[in-house]
């Protein structure tokens, strides 16, 4: 036989069928997310042991269980406070009911009890419907990231490992799912269960329980909301003034669903600029170099720069680096920026300084840009390193015109300096040796190393044959190998890849606060209905009085704008703030500037009213019929 | 024994200025078998008077007992299975249990307990009620009468110590208070069972045994109804 308490919570359940069917979907898309980011995680750790390994696979998962703590934590407690929602509308909804029941002998236990056992039912079917629906996601998730991934793979082939994205049954994660689901939702219905066994019979008998807490409050509506809104906005303030606690609920799940959309919005923003920065600023599609990892010369190079050049359709920028000097760090042009810098190596006595040759061309192009004739030496006062871990662009050096003595592998060498360039003048591919301290373009260097920056409609086999024109130089002889180091970047390709994680990383993000929020949406959607019914004999005295329809729902739709502007007024900051704040926690460059992307508070604050207009709609096809007696004198009755 | 002994019974709502004494040290006592209407003015501590009695409120001072039991020396939980054992309240606005059926909504205080009722019983007790081919109806499918039946069986199933109704006919048109009337009197007479009424209407009232007449929280009159 079933006990009296599963039968009341069942037939609840079956009888506020659109309700019940809200809260499952709620549930169901809690679990859903839940399941989905250990799905995730899980997966995560496959595809990087498909790429470092068995043996190193360790020390990278903890990222991800990391990653899936936070992200559930998040989901966790936006589940708590929406589920908890629903279950403390149905049980003040049925407040009197609970009363009726204490006074045929019912203990606060069994009051429990039917709140608890509401809880277990919708877990039966919001559970596994939701591991499954999680399941899906995932499975939809690591699909479109095997896809997006595929441009790194190819990237990937010449070395060791690759990386994909698969689909993992893992049976642990299910079960951790599981279980955390299940504590969350009999979590969520406690509280409120508690709350409602509490109430003293004679007091949900009678619901003094509101009635109460208008005498402590009288509800004041604000001179502003009756300016704008006229009588309705008057009556929708004072209403939500006084049932504060379902209004709570539901600004809280568009809070939390502003603050998220904004953080996730600002890291996806941030982080397109940071990859563009990286890759896309080379406005080259190949990048090739080969370098003597000794102080050893680099032979004739003319003919490699010759071969590539004759690659059809391609432009070359070509620089030869002599990384042989150093200026002693006792050097009076030194700026005390460079020397802060220089402190976080341990005070080194010299500087590393880049000796730069461009190809004729290029060469006579810098000095034009320096007002000098072709042959001067042409200070590049630029640098980007490291200061107080911020990376930071500055000017290493003061230019006077100076001489300055740089210290060699033979002899010092003694460099008059002409003229400088100053970060904003210098070509990208000039800039591309911004981490060397000094960086001076001379007429001849005799290089040590060799870059060439290709324009080229067809990256991926440009890549290839300069890969292969440097790997038959190299082993043309055979003291040489071992002693070099080339490669030939594919930025094009490199390009894409980033911009496939970028997207990947988005899709991620977005599709985490979408499901985040229509959690929230159904929330909102149960408050305001619940809160429609409760009202049902106010708006009756309402129309008694004289209130046309039309006018209770324009009260209606007034509520929610109210919540909505609301939410914002606290969504806006705190997102803002936890935007900045997740800019500064990450970010390690200060070349970019934090720049407020403000296309998304608008994003955020047209989906909050299309929120606030969906529900608004559902109340009012709530109102509908029920005659105005009827519905004031059983107000108070069954 | 006295079935129902109000001793000094005395209620206060609010506190300081707002101070309003509903029940002002009343006391009275209940055969076994009465029938006891209880009248007064709106305000005059019925049905203060009623909830006391039937546990769902607790007094300022003085005390209840239900055949031989003080029940405000019981805890809460001690209290509700009391109250689901011994005593049966009826309720102007009939207060059923929307979801249940009209025959769950009578066993309610058995089903509370983990009990089946007598399958005999239960027929005959819906049977009096007239509910016999009703009772799988929810209360939104039933009469505002059949209703209020709904809660007489509820009150009566268990054959308690006490049946406490306020106002049961309140909210129903002259005819079928008279039915209701008529059955509350059947189980009073032939069951033996002890009814407390409490209501304004004098017609009502007449029918009782014994009237109790409420004015400002205090017993105005206490008498016998000459049948």
């Amino acid at each position: 036989m079933r006990p009296i308490t599963a039968t009341l919570a069942l037939s609840q359940l079956r009888q506020n069928r659109k309700r019940t069917i809200l809260t499952i979907v709620g549930i169901m898309l809690s679990v859903a997310m839940i399941t989905a980011v250990f799905g995730f995680a899980a997966s995560g750790i496959e595809a990087l042991r498909g790429l470092v390994g068995d043996q190193h696979v360790h020390s990278y998962s903890s990222v991800f269980i990391w990653m899936s703590a936070i992200f559930g934590s998040i989901i966790i407690s936006a589940s708590v406070i929406v589920i908890s929602n629903a279950f403390r509308i149905s049980a003040s909804e049925r407040l009197r009911q609970f009363g009726i029941l204490k006074s045929v002998g019912a203990t606060r236990r069994q009051i429990l009890k039917i709140v608890l056992y509401e809880g277990l039912y919708l877990s039966l079917i919001a559970i596994p419907a939701g591991i499954i629906v999680g399941l899906l996601v995932e499975w939809l998730g690591t699909s479109i990231g095997d896809t997006l991934l595929a441009p790194m793979n190819k990237l990937l082939t010449n070395t060791e490992g690759i990386i994909r994205m698969q689909f993992v049954l893992n049976l642990p994660s299910i079960l951790l799912a599981l279980c955390l689901s299940f504590f969350t939702i009999m979590l969520s219905a406690f509280f409120p269960a508690r709350t409602a066994a509490k109430v003293p019979a004679i007091e949900a008998i009678r619901l003094t329980r509101d009635i109460k807490s208008d005498k402590n409050r009288k509800p004041r509506a604000h001179r502003l909301s009756r300016l704008l809104f006229g009588f309705e906005g008057t009556l929708a303030a004072k209403s939500i003034r006084r049932s504060k606690r379902s209004y709570r609920a539901m600004v809280a799940a568009l809070t939390i669903s502003i603050v998220l959309f904004l953080v996730c919005g600002g890291l996806d923003s941030q982080m397109t600029m940071t990859m563009n920065q990286a890759y896309m600023n080379i406005d080259a599609d190949s990048v090739v170099y080969l370098t003597s990892k000794e102080q050893t010369l680099l032979p004739q190079t003319d003919e490699l720069t010759e071969k590539l050049a004759a690659y059809p359709d391609t432009q070359l920028y070509t620089l030869r680096v002599d990384k042989r000097y150093h200026l002693p760090a006792d050097d009076p042009s030194i700026t005390s920026l460079l020397q802060t810098a220089m402190s976080n190596d341990g005070m080194p006595t010299s500087l590393r300084v880049a000796l730069v040759t461009p190809d004729a061309e290029h060469y006579a192009e810098l000095c034009r840009l320096a007002d000098v004739p072709v042959g001067s030496t042409i200070l590049i006062n630029s640098t980007r390193q490291l200061v107080e871990g911020k990376s930071v662009e500055f000017q290493p050096l003061t230019y006077s015109g100076q001489t300055l003595t740089l210290e060699g592998p033979e002899q010092p060498l003694s460099l008059s300096l002409d003229a400088q360039l100053t970060g904003a003048q210098l070509p990208q591919e000039v800039a591309y040796l911004s981490n060397y301290p000094v960086t001076i373009v001379v007429a001849d260097a005799s290089p040590n190393q060799c870059l060439w920056f290709a324009k080229t409609p067809d990256s991926e086999a440009f890549s290839k044959y300069a890969w292969e024109l440097l790997q038959s130089y190299v082993d043309a002889d055979t003291a040489k190998t071992g002693q070099y180091s080339y490669n030939a970047e594919d930025i094009t390709s490199i390009t894409d890849m980033t911009r496939s994680l970028t997207k990947l990383i988005t899709i991620f993000l977005y599709g985490f606060v979408g499901m985040l929020s229509l959690i929230g949406l159904t929330s909102v959607i149960s408050a305001i209905s619940a809160n429609v019914q409760l009202r049902a004999r106010e708006f009756a005295v309402l129309k008694s009085v004289g209130m046309t329809e039309r006018s209770i729902r324009r009260m209606l739709a007034l509520e929610s704008v109210m919540s909505a502007l609301k939410s914002l007024l606290y969504g806006l900051p705190l997102g803002s703030a936890a935007m900045y704040l997740t800019y500064t926690a990450l970010t390690q460059q200060d070349g970019f500037q934090f720049v407020y992307p403000l296309s998304l508070p608008l994003e955020a604050i047209a989906g909050v009213f299309v929120i606030a207009l969906i529900t608004t709609q559902y109340a009012a096809g709530k109102l509908r019929g029920g005659s105005i007696i009827d519905t004031i004198r059983m107000g108070d009755g069954v | 024994m006295s079935i129902l002994q109000v001793r000094e019974l005395t209620k206060v709502y609010g506190k300081d200025d707002a101070q309003v004494t509903a029940l002002d040290h009343v006391p009275f006592s209940v055969e076994k078998g009465e029938f006891v209407a209880i009248v007064g003015a709106s305000g005059s501590g019925k049905s203060t008077l009623m909830h006391l009695i039937g546990g769902v409120d607790r007094p300022t001072s003085g005390s209840v007992t239900v055949d031989g039991m003080d029940i405000f020396s019981l805890n809460e939980s001690n209290l509700a299975i009391f109250r689901r054992r011994n005593v049966g309240l009826i309720y102007q606005f009939y207060n059923l249990i929307p979801t249940l059926t009209a025959e769950e909504n009578v066993i309610l205080p058995h089903l509370l307990d983990k009990r089946r009722p007598d399958p005999k019983k239960l027929a005959e007790m819906l049977d009096i009620l007239g509910l016999a081919n009703r009772k799988d109806h929810l209360p939104g499918q039933l009469s505002g009468g059949q209703q209020q039946r709904v809660s007489i069986g509820r009150a009566l199933i268990n054959d308690p110590a006490v049946v406490l109704a306020d106002e049961p006919t309140g909210n129903l048109d002259s005819q079928k208070s008279r039915s209701i009337m008529e059955l509350l009197k059947l189980f009073n007479r032939q069951y033996n069972q002890t009814l407390l009424l409490i209501t304004h209407d004098e017609k009502i009232a007449l029918q009782a045994s014994r009237i109790i007449t409420l004015e400002d929280g205090r017993i105005k009159r206490d008498e016998a109804v000459r049948a």
